[in-house]
């Protein structure tokens, strides 16, 4: 009895073991190079940009990067400020100054805001960038945080085309 | 009776046909705000132009100031605080002949529901001695009328000319309480090209029921050829769903035909104009 005991005991453990490796060897990581367009234009102000995820029913879950200045713009980021802006909470910690034009590599290491791992599955990656006295340019692409693979995101003129890696290692 | 009507506080405030008319379309009245969503720590003020006109957003006629000559109106427009009280400050609405314009102070983070003061308008409808239907402002027992007036009959009407404007964040609206207005899920600060709104219609802060015919007109029809009235017809509760599909500032509008138990008034309608604005996507 003792020993079926342990045995069921072991097997537990073996199990949640298991589960554990799993869980850690899916937990995703992104990595989103961004690229801001060099724009021949006058005046030229640095975009405000803001990189975010989302679930596939558009629940903020985590802001990626946020280049920006004055609050009294973060409205003009219309997406992401009905979705995150609203609430310091969700970029706090995150936020940097505006950019000049060239590509960025924004690393994500699968943490939602509280810290804790994204369960996997979909996702909604999104890219807004919005120039003062320029044009704005809002990208929705789902994710599989499942598989390892890059996607391509093509900007229209506010960022230039993009690349998304999402690796499960 | 040129007098009793020049009296009268809201003579600028409607065309008579648009009380006559049973449809929501007549003429448009309508608040156009600065900005409906707002940003920073600053304290924020949104201006707010009221006028009546059938080029939405045009101005063409304004609501003439309570006071005869009087330059601005105090009591023009009232603002509803994301804590659904008044704001303290006064709204100063200066009269500018086509169009009344007023700076609203918002401090409070949320959303603010700003509104006409839904002062009660009577009309009073009659037949004249060659049997021509004629109206004047007033309650029959108040108005002045020929002797021989026949089928003499009195309207009550209350408007709602409203909108919403957030600061910092949108809240859950404070409701007017009295006439028609809008209510969720749809937050009205929340409105995207691509996505549908839902909303209900209130009456008198309940559900306003089934069968009501909405209106729902994209601003700057002065540029365009054809109107594009959309029209929806609201469902058992009230509700009613918008897709939208272009950018731009909206007017919503509808009218309920109410009971008055009121002495010397015989029917009573409530109007809604609801301004709007729906961001690209």
């Amino acid at each position: 009895m003792v020993k079926f005991k342990l045995f069921i005991s072991a097997a537990l453990l073996l199990v949640a073991a298991f589960f554990q490796t799993t869980a850690h060897a899916q937990t995703p990581q992104l990595e989103v190079e961004l690229t801001l367009p060099d724009l021949e234009v006058q005046p030229y102000h640095r975009p405000y940009v803001a990189v975010w995820l989302e679930t596939p029913e558009r629940k903020h879950v985590t802001t990626l990067a946020l280049w920006v200045q004055k609050a009294e713009w973060f409205k003009d980021l219309r997406q992401w400020w009905r979705k995150a802006g609203k609430s310091d909470i969700n970029f706090d910690g995150i936020s940097g100054a505006t950019k000049r034009a060239g590509t960025y590599t924004i690393n994500w290491q699968g943490n939602d805001l509280d810290g804790n791992p994204v369960k996997p599955g979909k996702y909604l990656l999104n890219i807004e960038v919005v120039r003062e006295e320029g044009g704005r340019d809002y990208t929705r692409v789902e994710l599989d945080l499942t598989k390892s693979g890059k996607i391509t995101i093509d900007g229209k003129n506010e960022f230039s085309q993009s690349f998304v890696t999402v690796s499960t290692e | 009776m040129k007098i009793n009507l020049l009296k009268t506080a809201l003579i600028g405030a409607l065309s008579l046909s648009a009380l006559v008319s049973t449809s929501a379309s007549a003429h448009g009245r309508w608040l156009l705000p600065s900005h409906t969503s707002l940003s920073g720590d600053k304290a924020h003020y949104v201006m707010i132009d009221a006028s009546i006109s059938n080029e939405i957003f045009a101005p063409d006629k304004a609501f003439k100031p309570k006071e005869k000559g009087a330059e601005y109106d105090d009591t023009l427009l009232m603002a509803l605080a994301p804590n659904g009280e008044p704001v303290s400050e006064t709204i100063r609405a200066y009269y500018l002949k086509r169009k009344s314009s007023a700076a609203v102070s918002l401090t409070e983070q949320g959303t603010y529901h700003i509104a006409m003061t839904q002062k009660p308008m009577y009309m009073t409808f009659y037949k004249n001695e060659e049997g021509k239907r004629k109206r004047v402002f007033g309650k029959k027992t108040d108005a002045k009328l020929p002797s021989n007036a026949k089928d003499v009959t009195t309207t009550k009407v209350i408007s709602t000319v409203d909108t919403f404007v957030s600061r910092n964040g949108t809240s859950k609206p404070a409701q007017l309480g009295l006439g028609l207005e809008l209510s969720g899920p749809t937050h009205p600060n929340d409105l995207f090209v691509g996505e549908s709104a839902k909303f209900q219609l209130l009456q008198d802060g309940k559900s306003a029921g089934e069968g009501i015919e909405v209106s729902i007109l994209k601003g700057d029809t002065r540029y365009r050829n054809d109107r594009g009235e959309v029209k929806v017809t609201t469902d058992k509760e009230g509700m009613f769903t918008i897709t939208w599909k272009e950018p731009g500032l909206y007017l919503i509008e509808t009218s309920n035909k109410v009971t008055v138990n009121e002495e010397g008034v015989d029917a009573g309608r409530y109007a809604l104009f609801t301004t709007l604005e729906v961001a690209p996507e």
